[in-house]
């Protein structure tokens, strides 16, 4: 089967990729353009962790398939990394010990990183219910939820990114 | 490249930007055509082998499908390609609109997970045919109906019905649904929707209720109808004729569910036993039907 040119702007930079139809976007994004970030684990949308912003809105990469992504705008964990500095979600990540293992990491900070910037004042249910989608198999989730909790403050502007 | 998941069978995706530009492809292709739209269905069973086509026939692309609209006195129309969250977003904007179809809210904000529901929509929740489904049972009592579309016409069938088991549903291969309208619920209806789930995002026992007035037996409507403990949605008709008595609403709603129990083909599979879910369905039935007939939901 002959495979089609997409062209998709990656954390910013326009990235051109050969795809074939049937491959999805998390195989494209990790296994094509190299974006270790995005994990491959369950590959039916369940456990979430190849989360990444589809023109503005998270999706489990791997219920897409890549040739819908032509076009769209896609935001990893490494594109909230700006000039070599951690974001606000991802130090609250550190500062919190919200990772054991660090597998799922990427995928709840981006999707925090969303939750955040619509919901900036959240309640610790809600962040729960919006996290019933990610899957963390180490921390039992009490720092992850303190992390976001505590990261709200710069996404409601009450404090700058520490230097 | 060898795990189960990881690869879906060879397709052709194609992306018609307009209806009749849809409609035609459906027309060329028949049953080889399988319309996706957020793909959570569609991709999910071509993974597990459990789907196969030819062509995948993209419908995102068509403007006229994306669509949320109120009329007062007809009902809330839905695309078939708008997303349950953006649903729940017009919803928690319109508050009005939403206590009219509290049932279909409730069963939005429970419906797969946060990430899922921005590809997610209302139409593909009911038209996958899985038994677990959130949106079949509010569908079920605010008696909705799908608007599809062909080359050679249109027609508006009931929801009830519509789904036949899983990828099997009444439409035909050259059809494509634009919309599902939830008909305007009775006056003075309330309605709730309690989903018993287990470890998994599926509902083992889901139920949607609407209750209006339920101390005039003259006036009452009842309407129940359950997901998850049925392999086919259901819609508990049986048990809304007992409320037609005139008896206090308590004592029917003891009947109405031993109706339920009497009379439904229950699910058994490893979530839970078909007694379990015959037993979820009196708890569930009773306390949604008491809380909407005291205006606790």
């Amino acid at each position: 089967m002959a495979g089609r040119m997409i062209t998709l702007r990656l954390n910013g930079q326009e990235r051109r990729v050969e795809v074939e139809d049937n491959e999805t976007l998390l195989y494209v994004l990790r296994y094509k353009l190299k974006e270790m970030s995005v994990k491959s684990a369950c590959w039916k949308g369940e456990c979430g962790l190849c989360t990444v912003l589809m023109d503005g809105k998270p999706v489990k990469s791997c219920m897409v398939l890549a040739v819908e992504a032509d076009g769209s705008d896609i935001v990893t964990a490494t594109g909230l990394v700006k000039d070599g500095e951690l974001s606000p979600i991802q130090k609250a990540f550190v500062e919190h010990g919200a990772l054991q293992c660090g597998f799922c990491t990427p995928a709840f900070v981006v999707a925090a990183h969303h939750f955040l910037q619509k919901n900036p004042n959240p309640t610790r249910e809600q962040v729960k219910e919006f996290l019933s989608g990610l899957i963390c198999r180490c921390t039992g989730y009490a720092q992850i939820i303190d992390a976001i909790m505590d990261a709200a403050k710069y996404y409601r502007g009450e404090q700058k990114a520490s230097p | 490249m060898s795990a189960p998941y990881f690869t879906l069978p060879e397709f052709k995706y194609v992306k018609p930007s307009s209806l009749e530009e849809a409609l035609e492809i459906l027309e060329e292709h028949g049953e080889e055509a399988k319309i996706m739209n957020g793909g959570i269905g569609v991709v999910a069973f071509l993974k597990e082998r459990l789907m196969e086509a030819e062509y995948i026939v993209d419908i995102k692309g068509i403007p006229e499908l994306k669509k949320i609209e109120y009329i007062p006195g007809k009902g809330l129309y839905v695309g078939a390609t708008t997303t349950v969250n953006e649903l729940i977003e017009f919803l928690d904007k319109s508050p009005e609109v939403r206590e009219k179809y509290r049932a279909l809210y409730e069963a939005s904000t429970h419906l797969a997970d946060a990430i899922l529901r921005n590809r997610a929509t209302i139409v593909g929740d009911i038209l996958e045919g899985l038994p677990y489904m959130d949106a079949p049972g509010p569908a079920l009592i605010f008696e909705a109906e799908m608007h599809a579309v062909s080359k050679s016409g249109e027609r508006w069938l009931p929801v009830d019905g519509i789904v036949m088991g899983p990828m099997m549903t009444q439409l035909q291969p050259n059809e494509i649904v634009t919309e599902i309208l939830f008909k305007e619920p009775p006056e003075g209806a309330r309605s709730g929707y309690v989903k018993f789930a287990s470890r998994t995002e599926y509902g083992i026992v889901n139920v949607a209720a609407l209750v209006a007035h339920p101390n005039d037996p003259g006036k009452r409507v009842v309407k129940i109808a359950f997901t998850g403990a049925t392999p086919l949605p259901y819609r508990a008709r049986e048990a809304e004729e007992v409320f037609k008595k005139p008896e206090p609403f308590g004592k029917l709603v003891e009947e109405a569910v031993r109706v339920i129990q009497d009379s439904v083909e229950v699910l058994e599979d490893p979530y839970a036993s078909a007694d379990f879910r015959k037993y979820l369905m009196g708890i569930l039935t009773t306390q949604l039907l008491v809380k909407l007939a005291r205006g606790e939901w």
